[in-house]
């Protein structure tokens, strides 16, 4: 064997552990259709299917599929179990990652709703279950939201949930939200611009430039965390940020603070802004807060 | 002498007469010209919607008789506060129909289970029933020649070019029927952003991502102004009873209660008034500004005579 043959050999070998640790990878994550049930109890499946990927979810979802693509959207799965009586309607998602998960299923459940032990986080208001597990984002709801149906909605969801094996990780930058006062299910954990303006209009434009990010509503303030990869892109945020809200005309007002800026908006809304330890810790609030206070304890988070 | 001073302050008094008659009709005509929007509060829906149109002179002010009426419905989805309270869409189609419409189409296909979710269906079943239902343009519509028309948009900034529901250049009246709500991207979807409903799906993913950038919301917003130099809405009704606050357009989201129909001919000073309802300036909806700059409506709201009413 002459070192040509070798090397073609060693390549080749190299090529076949590839290959073989892709289809492994892909063994992993479970095909959307082996996690639906093929029926419930006396219900049976609407016909087939419908599965949507990438920008087809445009497809499926009349508005608002541009926020499941900013999280990173994979595919999604979406199909009805029906009876002479009821409809109910089980939709699968499966995001890019856990991160991804999580941070929809932050943005779809409901603030009202209550925790329901399915998935990895579960919650359920009248008969609409939302749950996240693995790399999925799962909603069932009964479409005539009957109460009778709610013992069927959690079994097809409990059915669901044991046909994803692994579990997901919540990301880190959510365990620097302070737990104290934080109102039940304000939590969200975002990846762009269309998350963030959930909560409160910046602008139009993305222009913090984070990695991610997380906020929560508090007795009178609203907090958000966000997260840069390096110190350096977290001071350029906060600077091209600064420069936005200088430059508009909806704020007014600014008064230096430690490390950060404190102004208005038209609404009267207080706005800070503070670089803690490498994040961008911004609060909004109607009246004024102990700015000190919220930093010391997100301080105590780290 | 008497006779002549008689006569002089006689004529004039006829033309201070006549100038005073000529500035109350002008006046009058300013008025008219005026951006009228009127708000309707109570719980019962579809009182208010014919009490909303009556305060706008009545349904026959914009629909003559023997005319075919097309009605774009936001209707095409299942939770409560997403969807038009279908109550206000079955009220619109009876003042149509007693206004003397020979046709009343949905410009976007509406599903029977639409018309169930409404306590006084089978009261007015054979009514929708007898309304013409666009199949062809149901949720996601695809370009089909024989239903749909690639139309060039001369005055557009960036939507040069769409296809649109043919049904909607047959009709002789437009009315324009959304519900104000939460929309992730556009942050409010009600009288502007709704003219989407006469697309293929194509065309409406062309205006979310076809922009510079990935999510380029001055673009999604000035395609949606662009869309209306289309057709010139008649008549909006809107419903502002009970809506969702968050996790829009599709929900489900929080509920904000205000039980209010509002109306209109301006879909500008429409959008306007309805961010506010959903806490919103005017800034924070791009297509209020970019419709205002089509010469579509007023934006500033100090300039629209309001008028309320409480059932």
């Amino acid at each position: 064997m002459n070192f040509q043959k070798l090397f073609n050999y060693i390549f080749l070998c190299m090529l076949f552990f590839q290959v073989s640790n892709i289809d492994f990878a892909k063994n992993n994550s479970p095909d959307l259709s082996n996690i639906l049930p093929n029926a419930l109890k006396n219900y049976k499946m609407d016909g087939e299917p419908i599965r949507y990927s990438g920008d087809d979810l445009f497809f499926l979802i009349d508005g608002g599929a541009e926020l499941y693509l900013e999280y990173g959207f994979v595919e999604v799965i979406s199909t009805k179990y029906v009876n002479a009586e009821s409809a109910i309607k089980a939709e699968i998602y499966e995001m890019s990652d856990n991160t991804a998960a999580f941070g929809i299923y932050t943005s779809k459940r409901y603030r009202e709703g209550s925790p329901i032990n399915i998935g990895d986080m579960g919650s359920i208001l009248n008969s609409v279950i939302i749950f996240w597990k693995d790399n999925y984002l799962v909603v069932i709801s009964d479409l005539n939201d009957s109460e009778n149906t709610i013992p069927d909605v959690k079994l097809l969801a409990r059915e669901i949930e044991s046909n994803i094996s692994a579990s997901g990780e919540i990301p880190e930058v959510v365990n620097l939200m302070p737990p104290l006062g934080q109102k039940v299910n304000s939590l969200k954990y975002i990846k762009g611009m269309i998350g963030l303006n959930s909560a409160y209009i910046f602008g139009h434009t993305d222009f913090f430039g984070f990695d991610d990010c997380v906020f929560a509503d508090y007795e009178n303030f609203t907090l958000f965390i966000m997260d840069y990869s390096s110190p350096g892109k977290c001071e350029s945020g906060f600077e091209t940020a600064f420069a936005k809200f200088s430059e508009n005309k909806k704020y007014s007002g600014f008064t230096d603070i430690p490390n950060g800026k404190l102004f208005k908006d038209r609404n009267g809304k207080i706005l800070s802004m503070q670089i803690v330890k490498g994040y961008l810790v911004l609060t909004i609030s109607q009246t004024e807060i102990d700015q000190d206070k919220v930093v010391r304890s997100v301080e105590a988070m780290m | 002498m008497f006779k002549s001073t008689f006569k002089l302050s006689f004529i004039k008094s006829v033309l201070l007469l006549i100038l005073f008659f000529t500035s109350s009709i002008l006046s009058a005509a300013d008025d008219t010209k005026k951006n009228d929007l009127v708000v309707v509060n109570g719980s019962k829906y579809f009182d208010s919607t014919v009490k909303a149109v009556d305060m706008l002179g009545g349904m026959e002010k914009f629909v003559p008789k023997g005319s075919k009426v097309g009605l774009l419905i936001n209707s095409d989805f299942e939770d409560k506060g997403v969807y038009v309270n279908p109550d206000i869409s079955i009220a619109v189609i009876k003042m149509c129909f007693d206004a003397g419409a020979k046709d009343v189409v949905f410009i976007q296909a509406v599903q029977e289970e639409y018309w169930k979710r409404s306590g006084i269906y089978e009261q007015y079943k054979e009514m929708i029933h007898k309304c013409i239902n666009t199949e062809a343009n149901r949720f996601p519509a695809q370009f089909d020649p024989k239903y749909f028309v690639k139309t060039q948009i001369p005055d557009a900034i960036s939507l040069k070019e769409s296809e649109i529901v043919k049904v909607l250049f047959d009709c002789d009246v437009f009315i324009n029927i959304p519900i104000a709500k939460h929309h992730a991207v556009t942050n409010l979807t009600c009288a502007l952003k709704n003219i989407m409903g006469i697309n293929t799906r194509a065309s409406n993913v062309h205006m979310h991502i076809g922009g510079k950038t990935r999510t380029d919301l001055d673009w999604f917003a000035q395609c949606i102004a662009d869309l209306h130099l289309v057709k010139k809405t008649d008549l909006c009704i809107v419903d502002a009873t009970e809506f969702i606050i968050t996790n829009g357009p599709s929900g489900p989201g929080e509920m904000r209660k205000l039980d209010k129909v509002v109306a209109g001919t301006d879909i500008v000073a429409i959008d306007a008034y309805c961010a506010g309802l959903l806490d919103y300036s005017i800034d924070d909806v791009l297509a209020i500004d970019k419709a205002y700059k089509h010469g579509l409506g007023e934006k500033d709201l100090s300039k629209v005579k309001i008028v309320e009413y409480n059932f």
